[in-house]
Parts: C-alpha cells; structure tokens; sequence
C-alpha cells in the first residue's frame, strides 16, 4: 500500500510517499516551482512523487476545519472554501481518500517517530496550527502522549515572526536572517523593554503575552530604525527566545523522565538556542525538516503510531550519478569554489553536500569570493561541513553533542585564525559534521579532500540563485552556472 | 599642594556623532518605508 503525506494550502508545501511502511521520497514544493517556501502543490512535485507509487491513501498533516474555527476566531474571516481539502487535492487530480492528522501531533510524531529513542521528551514550538501553539509530549515505546498545550494567541513563534517583521525582514522566511543578525547587536540594550512590552506570564511552560502579535507589531517603539537598533533588536530577541528554550528545558527535564529530548516545529531550526540546551540531555534529535514541510512525514508517522526507519535526509529529487568526488577536488584546487549537484536532494533547509556551493576553507580571501557569487549580507555567515571525526580538533561542540550532520547546533571554532570564511562574528560556526553512514559521495570527497590536503573541512552553502530555493535539478544547475560562471557538477 | 580653587571647571566630554554609512541610511529609509506600509495594511504574518 502508498501512503502520501501531505503539508500544503498554507505555506512550505511538502510530499512524503511511503510504500509498505518505508519512507521512499519526500520533497519540498518550493524546489520544483521555483517559488520560495511556497505553500502550494505543483505538478512537478507530484510527477516526483508519483515516480515512487500513486497514493492509495492521502494523510493530511492538520485538522482544517478545526484550523477554520481559529481563522475566523482570530479576526481572519471564514475561510472553509479555501480550507476545503478534498477539493483542493481534486486540483492536482489526487482524488484518493483522505485521514486528517493535527497539526502539533503531525510536529511531534516527525520528531519521536524517526528519532530511534525508545523513550523521549518532544517539544514542539511553531507559530500556529489551527490552535495549538506550544505542546509538550512524552514519548515510551510506541506510545506518544500530549503533556502540556498552550493555544493561540499566545504564541512564542509568531512573536518571534512579529519581532522579524519589525526589523525589517520576512516574517515566516527570514527568521534565520534575525538570528544571524543578533551577533551584531547588544542584547541587552532592549531586553528589558521586549520582556516588559510583550511577555505577561514566564512561568514553565505558560508562556503567556500581553498582546496578540498575529497581526505583528509594526507600532512597538518605532523610534527604533537604524542599523544598529536593528542589531541590538534583534540581538535582544534571540537572547530571549534562548532564555524561554532554556526554561522549557529545564522544566522538561526535571518534570518527565526521559533524558532524550526532541525539538520540533519551525522554531527548532534556532541552532543557537538548540545549543544552549544539550547539556540538560543526553541524546537531542531534531528531524531535519522540523517546520511544517516535515509534518508531511509525521503525519503519515502519527497514522502508523509507531518507529519508523529513518532513512536520511537525502529524500529529494534524484539527479542519479556517481558523485562526482575527483572532478570536484581538481577544480576545488584551480577554482577554489564549485558548485555540486548529485544525487538526491536534501528534505530540509540545509544543503548537506548534494546541492552545495563548496569551497576550500582556508585563508581569508574565499570568504570575498562566495559572498561575491552569493551576494550575502554580512551577517551572515557561511559553514563548515567536517569529517565526523575531526570536528573536536576544530570545534568546541555543544555539551553531549558529538555529531551535527543537520547543521543544527552552532560550535566555537577552536582555529579561527585559519578558517575566518566560516566563523560568525560571535565566533561560531552551523557545523555540518559527516559521518561514515552520511551521504557516501560527500563523505568520500572530504575524505579524499583531507588526504590531499590535510583539511578535513570545506565551506559549504547552499547551491541557490539569490532569492530562490535550492537547485533541485539539472535544469536549475545549468541556470545556476549561467548566471555565476561558477561550474556545477552532477 | 595643588590650589583647588583654581581648576578650571571640568569640561564636558566631546562626542561627535559617527557619521552614519550610505548602507546605514539605506537600511533606516526601507525601514521606515516598509514598517509604514505594515501599519496600513495590518497584515496577518501566518494564515
């Protein structure tokens, strides 16, 4: 029987296909169409997914009527037509029965489900679903039981969107941006007037506001405009948003018994608040694609109600070939930088080796280089991805963290002097550490890179033009070098 | 020993505003722009 899971109609559309139980495929929509975290279908997705068997059944990742309720509840008018799932999948002629899952559930069964812990705490923090906003779950065998929910309006992810907007960025796409922007600020410059205007209750886990920020909160001190505000603004919020993490965290671990700890939902993508709390833990497990593109698969997770074999993150779309480890070490040698395309596409954010832009490390100049071709802001940074067993001789990982091979924690480089491209201003990097059961064709070209070299790292970023999702395919690679000279190989 | 009462009173420090960077104005400017526009549309950031 084909299972596909479904996340779409809102935004970070997404398809998961499970024959007999395996995780076969699962894909972004935004790769195929071109159009950042669109939260559409369309057809090139779906020809993706249907390369790996036609639905039987279709696992939707949320309760939409109850998700209309809280539209209408929260002032966004009545919206059952567009909610109206069986007529949106009748668009793309997926006429097939239908289950619908919840919206955290979806969130946490991604993170338990596929994390191989027999016994785990899962947070989920996002911005909405239909009311749920905060939840917390213990996790034993297959069983995976809510503990603790906080509804809408009072929302630690949508405060954190407010805060993003009110500097200027893209709420729900630039989240990332602020965090990288923080190193610049002085966070306590405006600490205490972020706490005092927005935050009502801090007590863990009720984390309760004085306002609804749905709306955002583009009114809040607009005395507040130039650069450095925004640095220090920014600075301040994700300071906060690590002190709340900090406390859930440790209310979590002191509360529930499980000493495995799951994080979930877009808010779990904050490397920097992750890597505040991994001593609190034993184990820490964030799926790769824990916003709402992942709950395509933890809803189908959350109908099975039990493990599932987690088969990396390379679920995308297949671009076949061997990889290309040689002819990329030639021209990392001559060019310096190259951009890879091989294989399957990562399902996540991160490009983890199969659609990077790669580059030697070492030196001052390359960081000049890929900023060129990326035209990136400075506050932000690029990263390392490193052989596993070499990350402690560059990095001082986060407590009980010995592998990152999802880029999410960040870790003080022990070597800055000779790595600057890949160091942030606070003087850590988002490290990708790959292992011998990672990507084998990446694995491969560091390991090789590291015997010709004696560097076990190279800088990665993701292959992408400015303002569009990642290469997904060769078409896109082509495009890619047409605009930058930069070669790309598959 | 020195004569107190001669001292000059004590000056106030000098601060010259830095001069703000043509991205720095830049950056105030689409601020400004963009958090105006925010407050007459009043836009909901999620659906």
């Amino acid at each position: 029987m084909n299972i596909w899971g479904i996340s779409a109609n809102s935004h970070d559309a997404a398809i998961s296909v499970w024959h007999d139980k395996e995780l076969q495929f699962a894909g972004h929509s935004e790769r195929y169409s071109g159009i950042k975290n669109d939260g559409d279908l369309c057809e090139g997705i779906i020809a993706d997914a249907k390369k790996y068997g036609e639905p039987d059944l279709i696992v939707w990742y949320e309760k939409p009527w109850l998700k209309t309720v809280r539209q209408l509840y929260a002032g966004q008018g009545y919206k059952g037509k567009e909610n109206n799932i069986k007529q949106y999948l009748s668009k793309y002629n997926l006429d097939k029965p239908v289950v619908f899952g919840k919206h955290h559930e979806s969130h946490a069964a991604a993170g338990y489900y596929t994390s191989g812990y027999q016994d785990a705490t899962v947070i989920v923090i996002d911005s909405i679903g239909e009311f749920e906003c905060l939840t917390v779950w213990e996790g034993q065998g297959n069983n995976l039981k809510k503990v603790y929910s906080q509804s809408y309006p009072n929302s630690i992810g949508i405060w954190f969107s407010a805060m993003t907007q009110r500097i200027g960025l893209k709420p729900n796409e630039e989240e990332y941006i602020l965090m990288g922007m923080a190193a610049y600020g002085d966070p306590n410059k405006y600490k205490a007037d972020i706490y005092n205007d927005f935050f009502k209750t801090i007590q863990s886990p009720v984390i309760k506001f004085k306002r609804n920020l749905h709306r955002g909160c583009p009114d809040w001190r607009p005395d507040l405009i130039s650069l450095q505000d925004t640095y220090d603004l920014a600075a301040a919020t994700q300071q906060i948003y690590t002190e709340i993490l900090q406390k859930l965290s440790t209310w979590a671990r002191s509360t529930l018994t499980s000493k495995n700890l799951i994080i979930m939902g877009g808010c779990a993508l904050n490397c920097v608040a992750n890597s505040e709390i991994t001593g609190d833990w034993d184990n820490v497990w964030i799926m790769p694609n824990p916003g709402d593109a992942g709950s395509s698969v933890g809803a189908v997770a959350a109908y099975f109600g039990e493990q599932v074999n987690w088969p990396g993150a390379y679920l995308g779309t297949n671009m076949g070939k061997k990889y290309p480890v040689e002819q990329t070490i030639d021209l990392l040698k001559t060019n310096k930088i190259v951009g890879v395309a091989s294989g399957r596409a990562e399902f996540g954010p991160r490009a983890l080796g199969h659609r990077s832009l790669l580059a030697d490390p070492r030196g001052p100049e390359i960081k000049d280089t890929v900023n060129a071709i990326k035209r990136r802001q400075q506050f932000r940074p690029f990263a390392p991805a490193i052989l596993e067993e070499h990350v402690h001789d560059y990095f001082d990982m986060p407590k009980n963290i010995d592998t990152s091979p999802y880029m999410q924690f960040v870790a003080r480089c022990t070597r800055p002097d000779e790595f600057p491209a890949i160091i942030h201003k606070d003087g850590t990097s988002r490290v990708q550490t790959v292992g011998k059961n990672d990507s084998p064709g990446f694995r491969k070209l560091l390991e090789n890179w590291y015997s010709e070299t004696g560097c076990p790292m190279l800088l990665n970023t993701s292959l992408n033009i400015k303002g569009q999702p990642m290469v997904n395919n060769l078409k896109h690679a082509k495009d890619f070098y047409k605009k930058y000279n930069v070669p790309v190989l598959s | 020993m020195e004569n107190n009462t001669n001292q000059q009173p004590t000056q106030e420090p000098v601060v010259e505003e830095k001069q703000k960077t043509a991205e720095e104005l830049q950056w105030e400017e689409q601020l400004k722009q963009r958090l105006e526009e925010l407050r007459k549309r009043d836009p909901f950031i999620y659906k």
